[in-house]
């Protein structure tokens, strides 16, 4: 079941809902693994696919709401609550600290499944957008001490001849390390090279007119 | 001398107009100015207590024939209660100068000792009122001391107790003092009566927290949230295994073997649910008990036999020490037996995990007092953190379990007037213990 291309993790004491939960989930083809306790649930060794949380709230090693505020600094899958009896300042409290939503037993399966559906598909793109970070990341690694002096200038917009004369090297020279860093960057363009800054938050610390 | 929460658990017909049901232990001072009003209280009042079955006692300013012949018009088959003295009637100039040598606490033990007299020979409770009359002139703060030591003395018993003061011969002053040395004032407005609005305020507040103490439940805030809780858990299992079942079977092509599991898981669900339901209902049922004089040894042996399996599956030995010749007590045998099921089977599920001692089962049964028969079964368990808790409805420490087995347990043992309570042991393990009231000697 963990071999999907994603994972529903169910954290609820009671067997008779973790059961039910995951042979709903099944029927609606969507894989998932229960846990009784929140220690299982953090010792469990996650796969690496998008992923969410159905967590009941009343657990009994730990409050649910509790768990979330542990978990909450690392990373962690989309959290949807679920409760017996949803009260509106513990629902507040889940939503404000991140979580999907707030389901109170008994839901129905469209309620469910929608929500489901939402939370991997929030993951999912999380994860788009941490890959592309990290791929961008590695290649700004990649890059010579002086082609990180020189990315920040180009990406300010200065003339070669301003960013030259900025570092005290010649303009051939800095034309030389801004080829290198466009095709270690991989970027298209001078506009693709700046949206690029800007996702790894290199400041653009220059003006052409200072 | 015992005391016990019984005689407040449930309420009884005042049977005064205008006034509906009261605790047991209640000490009212009535107010009367005619004739009139006496005999439209006081034959309601006694009819109440006659239907119930409480044994009366009357004091009363009229000649004991006129009593009788007033009350007579509302109770049919007064004569036979008469003859059997389940109604007594006295009148008053005779019965205060009978009294009137004895002091404050001698006249309180003489009310405390009718009521355990009342409840052996199997009696609801005592029901009296007393006409002050022919008191009040002669010694007027002996009888407020009298008065205010039978509200302490009647607390928590299953007293009624009725004072008559004629309003004309008291002054302002002395109705204050009748009305706070008792714990409320009955006066008549228009045709009905009404306990003194004043006081009753209090009246309702002390009677609630004694409500209260007496059942030991949960408020009935925490109580609704947990039946909500734990009606909801299996609900919300059954919704979601129908919801799946539903697309197993519109699947193509459908899934019928999972489709048949999970309507399997339904029914169980559904079932457990409806469980909790019968388990509130048994917790506070007013059921008729279908009682029978019964000798607890035999209850504790036929139990022991009925258990022999999951007693030897506990790998627990039991041991019984049981009290010869124990007297009877009028109960209801299957209920019984079920509270000591109960009890067993808690302390061999508890012991599940004892490993450094044998696991021993002790059930005692034992006299208590010349009222009661005492069970105790003691295990060699952990033991309890908070005994009380225990009773909590849905409280408990086993996986599989709803937690209401004691709190029914005891709600039994209320219904048939004992109590049920749980001690730490001071090795290893509790003991859970209860009473119940002995049959009376004529019906041994």
């Amino acid at each position: 079941m963990t071999s999907a291309d994603h994972l529903v993790l169910i954290v609820d004491d009671d067997y008779r809902v973790r059961e039910a939960l995951q042979e709903l989930l099944a029927a609606a083809t969507l894989s998932s693994v229960a846990f009784e306790s929140a220690g299982e649930y953090i010792a469990y060794p996650k796969p690496d696919v998008p992923a969410c949380l159905l967590l009941d709230v009343e657990l009994p090693d730990i409050n649910g709401l509790d768990l979330q505020r542990q978990i909450g600094d690392g990373y962690h899958p989309p959290i949807i609550f679920i409760t017996g009896h949803g009260n509106i300042p513990s629902s507040v409290r889940a939503i404000k600290a991140g979580a999907l939503d707030f389901l109170t037993k008994p839901f129905s399966d469209e309620e469910l499944l929608t929500l489901v559906h939402a939370a991997l598909a929030q993951d999912r793109e999380r994860r788009v957008k941490q890959a592309d970070l990290d791929r961008l990341k590695q290649r700004f690694q990649s890059l010579t001490p002086r082609e990180r002096e020189v990315l920040p200038l180009v990406v300010s917009g200065l003339l070669n001849k301003q960013a030259a004369a900025h570092l005290g090297i010649s303009e051939v020279t800095l034309q030389i390390h801004r080829a290198n860093v466009m095709r270690k960057m991989e970027a298209d363009s001078l506009a693709d090279l700046v949206r690029m800054a800007g996702s790894l938050d290199i400041p653009a610390s220059h003006s052409r007119h200072a | 001398m015992m005391s016990d929460d019984r005689s407040i658990t449930d309420l009884t017909k005042y049977g005064i107009p205008g006034i509906d049901k009261v605790p047991f232990g209640i000490h009212v001072c009535h107010f009367y100015r005619v004739r009139e009003d006496l005999v439209d209280a006081l034959v309601p009042y006694f009819a109440a207590g006659l239907s119930n079955n409480e044994n009366c006692v009357w004091v009363t300013p009229f000649s004991t024939d006129e009593a009788a012949a007033a009350l007579g018009r509302l109770q049919v088959g007064l004569d036979a209660m008469l003859d059997n003295g389940q109604m007594q009637i006295f009148d008053a100039k005779t019965w205060h100068a009978t009294t009137s040598g004895m002091d404050e606490n001698a006249a309180v033990q003489f009310w405390l000792h009718e009521e355990e007299k009342a409840l052996s020979k199997g009696y609801q409770g005592l029901r009296s009122a007393v006409d002050t009359s022919f008191l009040y002139a002669d010694d007027w703060d002996t009888l407020m001391d009298y008065e205010g030591a039978v509200s302490d003395a009647i607390r928590d018993r299953r007293i009624l107790m009725l004072c008559s003061y004629d309003a004309q011969k008291c002054q302002a002053t002395s109705v204050l003092e009748a009305v706070r040395t008792h714990q409320h004032a009955l006066d008549r407005r228009d045709l009905n009566w009404e306990i003194d609005s004043l006081i009753r305020e209090e009246a309702l507040r002390t009677m609630r927290a004694r409500l209260e103490h007496a059942t030991q439940l949960a408020t009935v805030a925490e109580l609704s949230a947990a039946i909500a809780h734990e009606i909801n858990q299996p609900l919300a299992a059954v919704v979601a295994n129908a919801s799946a079942c539903l697309r197993w079977l519109s699947a193509a092509p459908p899934n019928l073997e999972r489709a048949r599991l999970t309507a399997e898981r339904m029914v169980r669900d559904a079932n457990s649910a409806s469980e909790v339901v019968n388990g509130v209902r048994a917790l506070f049922k007013q059921s008729t008990l279908a009682t029978t004089p019964l000798n607890l040894n035999e209850v504790i042996e036929e139990v022991r036999q009925l258990m022999l399996d999951e007693v030897s599956e506990g790998n627990v030995s039991i041991e019984t020490d049981l009290e010869r010749d124990l007297p009877r007590t009028l109960a209801d045998r299957v209920q019984i037996q079920q509270v000591i099921v109960n009890l067993v089977r808690n302390g061999i599920e508890a012991m599940e995990a004892t490993t450094h001692v044998p696991k021993l089962l002790s059930i005692r049964s034992r006299r208590e007092g010349i009222h009661y028969v005492r069970v105790e079964v003691c295990d060699r368990a952990s033991g309890l953190q908070d005994p009380e808790n225990a009773f909590k409805p849905f409280f408990t420490t086993k996986k599989a379990g709803m937690g209401m087995g004691l709190a029914i347990c005891r709600s039994i043992i209320e219904a048939h007037r004992g109590r049920l309570w749980a001690t730490q042991n001071e090795g290893w393990g509790a003991t859970f213990c209860f009473t119940l009231p002995i049959l009376s000697s004529g019906l041994q």
